[in-house]
């Protein structure tokens, strides 16, 4: 049986990971890959905390999947029209050109 | 032979997503996210949650990566060059980065883990039963969301409808 | 357990050189093909013991793998006499190809590429032989569609080598269509996959009034034919037969090595490999269907190869013509006598391919010294090879000697088996089957006047490319150690103690007869009535098939080859495959191109506009919406907007567009946040 704080760790680490992916990467696509991480991290929890005999940790990490779904496809709609309005997703560039 | 397992995919894990974050080509850490999740997955099984692993798998590698490299190459000159994405906040991102994570392993060691593995609870017959009753609210509530994200996705990237209209 | 273990290393042994040379860096690509070639070596050694343990035994080991609902599923290992032979000569070749590829790739520039997905070939292969259960075939027979797909388009800038590998890929994927109908039907019939456990539950099943009665299920009678055509579907895709046989000339696109592979050891033999597995599975109409395509295709293959002018196109269509062998063998009972055919074409085959290859790399040589503009596979160029490529030559000889069948090498004694089986099959069934002997016995001439052929062209005569033969060298060691090996093999001492009679084959006499367990099929194979008529006769029509190649075709006569429009009826059938290509382009493909615009018509015309209506109703009702929000909403709105842009203008100054630079504030205030509180 493995302990659920590994569980936990791996979650913290993989959350981190993430959190500096979306703070450093200057592509949209990429922060969105990282948030996608951080979610995923924080699925972990979810199912390792599961209270015993509930499935109330199953449930929340299934929401979270579909609203991750719906996340990615209106956040990709939103990168395209900015891609299309800007001609990039460069984040410092939009910045530059929005002044 | 559980255990080694579990500590296998963990690092695969933790190793593939340390790779999205130095990576600089936008193709090889879409590649990348695909081997995270999948292992992600591999971790839910050790938690009885196999119909999780199994979305997991679905949504995530099989929509949401499709999804990403499609951005990817929609958002991009894709002709033969390999598509490069710089990095900022370099120092500040790692300060940050480091210090939330000493504080998510600090407070974790506070909390009493209550799980203890029950098997037999998480069938797939008991996950459709609790969907439909106890869960059923969010569940349409998901639905709904779904479609909104549907409609909204479409509209902000489709056609532009106002010159048609206009 | 000791047998279970050698065979898991064997498994994952290719795996490892896959993944070596997928990370290895470019340079150190030598190396890693050389660890690939000792660890290929140690595959082979292995298995090769495998073999000596095993036997005629067979062994089966399981473990649950995940578990659906009631039903658990099961992975497993089965160890067979068949399959650990077959292995044994998987991995050998497939050693031999690494090691001539060590030569012939030497300057591609996807070396490392290469390498890993010969291994990565060579272990879909052994997941197939070593699989007990269909579903576990199936995903390895998907892994080896998907390497040969890979290494077929291994030049993948070049167009036609990007083309032909999307053929291959897509013919296919139709033959896998009929493997997933026969799963659906097996797994409706018996509920399991594993092999061994079908075996028992065919046997134990019964047709009764019309239907097939298993266990407690029972479906028409027709399912069960239904499941035999789907399953030879499928190895009709994979051993290339008629009428999806036009993917295998092809696939000569790919690199030489790997046509070897692919027509001696791995993706062709796939197919009657998994013939030979499910055999009990098939009733008398799927056999006489199988032994009709196989006679078709045998025929066919060895027409199509009389006219060839590219050295390699030849060999491609006598690989078909050869798989039609095998199938006939299926079909007619002697699943043994296919086997043995197949094992002994590995070898011969896969030492032609080589010495081709052989041939093609000199020529180029030749072609980069002069800076010439000719193309290096084309035969009329060739001639008078045979002084300075010897060794070549010489395992060209017996490789070909063994392919016509003639007597003292391992193509005889399987070709013989096949041909008293075909025989049999024809006299217990009757008239019209005939035409199956017929097409078979046809086929022996005809392979031997275009290997004859072949040999004249390439070996004999005068060097016709205008340049002096003395120019032409012959490869390296890698070479030479493949080809020797290769044809030492494909001498008939090593099949059978008596050179001249099948029927004293070890592998004959070691293969369980596998008799098929559908009532009324009582045919006894292994019946020597015709064997002496039928080897005599074999050796005569080879005679008559060598004589005929050596009149048109002998050394010293002046050979004039007519240009492309002046080919006689015949010959233009034959060097265009039976016309199949273009049929196919002018029957399924423009009916499919003709759908899609149907289909875009429909689109355009009937969802578009009904989507339209939809939209305008959409829009005349937003506009009543649009008026009530103007009037009623827009001054709570606008009030709360004035007060937000005004508190908007006070905290912009910390703000100047960067988003992550948000974030990170955020963060940081955060942490200070719950500093302060704890």
């Amino acid at each position: 049986m493995i302990p659920a704080e590994h569980f936990y760790y791996i979650g913290a680490a993989l959350f981190s990971i993430g959190l500096a992916i979306v703070l450093t990467k200057r592509n949209a696509i990429m922060i969105l890959m990282g948030v996608e991480l951080m979610l995923n991290a924080s699925n972990i929890n979810f199912l390792a905390y599961n209270k015993a005999g509930s499935l109330d940790g199953q449930f929340f990490a299934l929401f979270v999947i579909v609203v991750a779904a719906a996340e990615a496809s209106v956040a990709l709609a939103i990168v395209l029209k900015v891609y299309k309005h800007f001609k990039t997703i460069n984040l410092d560039k939009i910045a530059d050109i929005k002044d | 032979m559980t255990e080694v397992t579990f500590y296998f995919f963990g690092i695969l894990t933790l190793a593939s997503a340390f790779f999205i974050l130095i990576t600089k080509n936008v193709l090889h850490a879409a590649l990348s996210l695909v081997v995270t999740l999948l292992s992600v997955a591999a971790l839910y099984v050790f938690t009885n949650a196999e119909f999780l692993a199994v979305t997991q798998i679905m949504i995530y590698v099989g929509g949401i990566v499709v999804l990403i490299v499609f951005g990817v190459m929609l958002t991009n000159d894709v002709s033969g060059k390999t598509i490069i994405s710089g990095s900022v906040n370099r120092l500040s991102g790692t300060i940050i980065t480091l210090t939330v994570l000493v504080m998510l392993i600090y407070s974790g060691q506070e909390l009493t883990p209550i799980a203890t593995k029950v098997h037999n609870t998480a069938s797939i017959e008991n996950l459709g039963e609790h969907l439909m009753t106890t869960y059923l609210l969010p569940f349409e509530i998901a639905a709904l969301l779904l479609l909104i994200a549907l409609v909204a996705a479409s509209i902000i990237a489709g056609h532009d409808l106002q010159s048609k209209i206009s | 357990m000791a047998l279970i273990s050698i065979a898991l290393v064997i498994f994952l042994i290719p795996l490892t050189a896959f993944a070596m040379n997928v990370i290895a860096p470019k340079s150190r690509a030598r190396t890693a093909s050389y660890i690939s070639i000792i660890l290929l070596l140690i595959s082979t050694i292995l298995s090769s013991i495998l073999l000596l343990k095993i036997g005629s035994e067979s062994a089966v080991t399981r473990m649950d793998w995940f578990t659906v609902g009631s039903y658990t599923f099961e992975v497993g290992v089965l160890l067979d006499f068949q399959g650990v032979l077959l292995l044994v000569i998987v991995n050998m070749v497939s050693l031999l190809v690494h090691i001539y590829s060590v030569l012939y790739m030497a300057k591609d520039p996807g070396y490392t590429r290469y390498f890993g997905f010969l291994s990565l070939f060579t272990f879909a292969m052994a997941g197939i032989i070593l699989s007990d259960n269909l579903l576990m075939v199936f995903v390895f027979w998907e892994l080896v569609g998907l390497s040969s797909y890979l290494l077929i388009g291994h030049w993948y800038s070049k167009d036609s080598a990007a083309k032909a590998s999307k053929k291959a890929f897509i013919v296919n994927r139709i033959g896998d269509t009929g493997f997933v109908v026969a799963l659906c039907i097996i797994w409706y019939q018996f509920g399991t996959f594993n092999l061994d456990e079908i075996q028992v539950l065919m046997e134990s099943s019964q047709l009764q009034n019309g239907f097939w009665v298993s266990g407690l299920s029972a479906l028409p009678a027709v399912w069960l034919s239904f499941m035999g055509i789907g399953l030879f579907l499928a190895a009709v895709g994979k051993s290339a037969q008629f009428p999806l046989q036009v993917w295998l000339p092809d696939a000569m696109e790919g690199p030489t090595p790997v046509s070897a592979l692919i027509h001696a050891a791995t993706m062709v033999a796939a197919g009657v490999f998994l013939m030979s597995r499910v055999v009990v599975l098939l009733d008398l109409t799927t056999l006489a269907i199988i032994a009709t395509v196989g006679s078709i295709t045998a025929f066919m293959g060895a027409v199509a190869a009389l006219a060839q002018y590219d050295i390699k196109k030849v060999l491609a269509y006598s690989t078909i013509s050869q798989l039609g062998y095998m199938l006939i063998g299926i079909g007619t009972g002697a699943y043994e006598a296919a086997l043995f055919h197949l094992f002994t074409h590995a070898f011969f085959k896969a030492a032609l391919f080589l010495a081709v290859g052989s041939v093609i790399h000199s020529l180029h040589a030749l072609k980069q010294k002069h800076n010439l503009n000719i193309d290096v596979q084309d035969m009329r160029i060739m001639g008078g090879l045979k002084s300075n490529l010897p060794v070549t030559f010489y395992t060209y000889l017996i490789a070909a000697f063994s392919l016509m069948g003639l007597p003292l090498f391992s193509g005889f004694l399987s070709k013989d088996a096949l041909l008293v089986a075909s025989l049999n099959w024809s006299a217990a069934v009757g008239q019209l089957a005939y035409g199956v002997s017929l097409l078979a016995f046809a086929t022996v001439t005809l392979t031997a006047f275009y290997m004859g052929r072949q040999l004249l062209l390439v070996f004999f005569g005068d060097f016709r490319s205008g340049f002096s033969v003395s120019e032409i060298q012959e490869g390296g060691w890698h070479f030479k150690v493949a080809l020797i090996i290769l044809c030492t093999l494909s001498i008939g001492f090593f099949w059978s103690f008596n050179p001249f009679d099948y029927m004293s084959s070890w592998l004959l006499n070691t293969l369980p007869a596998k008799l098929n367990s559908t009532p009324q099929f009582d045919l006894e194979v292994r019946d020597a009535t015709n064997h002496s008529f039928v080897g005599v006769g074999s050796i005569a029509l080879v005679m008559a098939g060598v004589l005929l190649a050596w009149l048109k075709f002998k050394p010293g006569k002046i050979l004039t080859f007519a240009e492309s429009d002046q080919l006689s009826f015949l010959e233009r059938v034959s060097i265009n495959n039976w016309y199949l290509d273009k049929f196919y382009e002018r029957t399924i493909l423009s009916f499919i191109r003709w759908l899609t615009l149907v289909l875009a018509q429909v689109e355009r015309k009937v969802i578009d506009r009904l989507v339209n209506s939809f939209g305008w109703i959409g829009v005349i009702f937003s506009f009543v919406v649009g008026w009530l929000d103007k009037v009623f909403i827009d001054g709570l709105i606008n009030f709360s907007a004035f007060f937000s842009s005004q508190v908007g203008g006070m905290t912009k100054s910390f703000q100047y567009g960067k988003v992550q630079s948000f974030i990170i504030f955020a963060l940081v205030s955060l942490a200070l946040i719950i500093f302060l509180i704890l």
